[in-house]
């Protein structure tokens, strides 16, 4: 999948991350940072560990982040079987990936998985700041930014451009006038 | 002449695709009908339709302004292109390089985001529900989506048809079918919800635009499951004529089994909660990550 072709995949996906967000930001943040399960799937598979380990330490810091800023409510049954699907994925992948070799899963898988975890990580980011929550979010934002930047260092330019989105919807945000 | 042949591939799937979007919804409408033993609309029932509102008066509100006015066909336009993307008699299409799982989901999202962006717009009843919808259907979705590429080896439509066709583990393919026809289900809803979704209030060719909208997903969902799990027929890049003309019976078939079981489905379970769908979800995902796990202990034996 050629870069050009990822940023058109990750450029269709935004209206639908970002448009939930008006209205059920809780929900959603748990349910966006389910979509880092895939990269981190992909990454264990073309044997990136680095980039894995970053994504689980971010996602762990945004974790934190929501449950110490969000009010507590029960999630759906819904959103529990996809953690655990997730989360099952990526113990059995954790846990078989040192004896993988690298070629067997192509390393490209990542590329276009990361650009969508990247703009899910824009709109949770965004909706943190939205909800008055934004430090440890962007701590978490750019610890996996940091990861992949060591990683994958031709995907910067994505990178940047993703990176720099949630401050500047949060400057938006903050020049709004109150409703 | 390979790109000639490219595309008049395209061109006679796109034919067939906007043939389909009329007698699909069509079919299952008037199977729902006989299994009933009502007498239904004719299949074709939609084209009708269709031709009385491209020449019905447009009303619009004039608070929509021109996003209101853009709307519908970006809808339709989306679907439709969803569906003109996935491979259906033929791989071998002009369009063949941009035919990627992960575009054809972006399309998708993109047709219900302008759906969900209009009905919140109009203050629509149904656009709360559609709207708890989504957050669950994009990481479903992806994970699915991460199964298929680890199955398959890319997210590359065409390679995909062929990794299935030349036999992938058993499986993690029928848990990775299973949750994509459970993610193509709650995105859809079972009839009439897959012919006749929330849509927004419209008139005129604004309501054709949303109709198509709704033909173009139902179309792009069901061709992307009878490809995926049932890549046979399917004609390769440089087939002859033959191999081509045997791929759209094969396609045809294979839609025509589509219908009756949209429309049994429809019937065996009449009350489909909408609110189930985020559990229907979750198992989806539940499934494409068993799968995953599944091509991880399997790699690493190999």
């Amino acid at each position: 999948m050629s870069t050009g072709l990822t940023t058109l995949a990750g450029l269709l996906l935004l209206p639908a991350l970002l448009l939930p967000l008006c209205a059920r930001p809780r929900l959603l943040i748990g349910l966006l940072a389910l979509q880092a399960v895939p990269v981190a799937l992909a990454a264990l598979a073309a044997g990136q560990l680095g980039l894995a380990a970053a994504l689980l330490a971010g996602l762990a810091l945004l974790g934190l982040c929501l449950r110490r800023n969000l009010p507590a409510a029960p999630l759906p049954r819904g959103a529990w079987l996809m953690a655990a699907g997730g989360l099952l994925a990526l113990a059995v992948a954790a846990a078989m990936a040192a004896p993988l070799p690298a070629e067997r899963l192509p390393p490209a898988l990542v590329a276009p998985c990361l650009a969508l975890l990247l703009l899910g990580l824009a709109a949770m980011a965004a909706g943190q700041g939205l909800v008055q929550a934004g430090g440890l979010a962007s701590a978490g934002h750019g610890w996996i930014l940091a990861g992949l930047a060591a990683e994958l260092p031709h995907l910067w330019w994505p990178a940047l451009l993703l990176g720099l989105l949630p401050p500047a919807l949060l400057l938006l945000a903050e020049e709004a006038p109150p409703p | 002449m390979a790109l000639l042949a490219a595309l008049l591939a395209q061109a006679l799937h796109g034919a067939l695709v906007l043939a389909a979007a009329v007698l699909l919804p069509g079919l299952v409408a008037w199977l729902s009908a006989r299994f009933l033993g009502a007498r239904g609309p004719r299949p074709w029932q939609p084209w009708r339709e269709w031709r009385a509102l491209w020449g019905a008066r447009l009303l619009r509100r004039a608070a929509a302004g021109p996003p209101g006015a853009a709307a519908p066909p970006l809808a339709a336009a989306a679907a439709l292109a969803a569906a003109l993307l996935v491979p259906g008699f033929s791989t071998g299409m002009l369009l063949a390089p941009l035919a990627d799982l992960t575009v054809v989901f972006g399309l998708l999202a993109l047709a219900e985001a302008i759906r969900l962006f209009v009905l919140l717009d109009q203050g629509h009843p149904a656009a709360p529900r559609a709207l708890a919808l989504l957050p669950f259907l994009l990481p479903a979705g992806l994970l699915v989506l991460a199964g298929l590429a680890l199955l398959g080896g890319g997210t590359h439509l065409p390679t995909l048809i062929a990794a299935l066709r030349e036999g992938a583990a058993p499986l993690p393919t029928g848990l990775l079918l299973a949750a994509l026809a459970a993610l193509a289900l709650s995105a859809l809803g079972l009839p009439p919800a897959p012919l006749d979704p929330a849509l927004p209030d419209a008139t005129g060719r604004d309501l054709l635009c949303w109709r198509l909208h709704a033909a173009g997903r139902l179309i792009a969902w069901a061709g992307l499951f009878v490809a995926l799990a049932w890549p046979w027929g399917v004609a390769e890049p440089g087939a002859g004529f033959l191999a081509a003309l045997f791929g759209i019976l094969a396609w045809v078939g294979k839609l025509l089994l589509v219908a009756p079981a949209l429309a049994l489905l429809g019937l065996l379970a009449p009350r489909w909660p909408l609110a189930r769908a985020p559990e229907w979800l979750g198992g989806a995902a539940l499934l494409a990550g068993l799968a995953a796990a599944l091509i991880f202990v399997a790699a690493a034996q190999a």
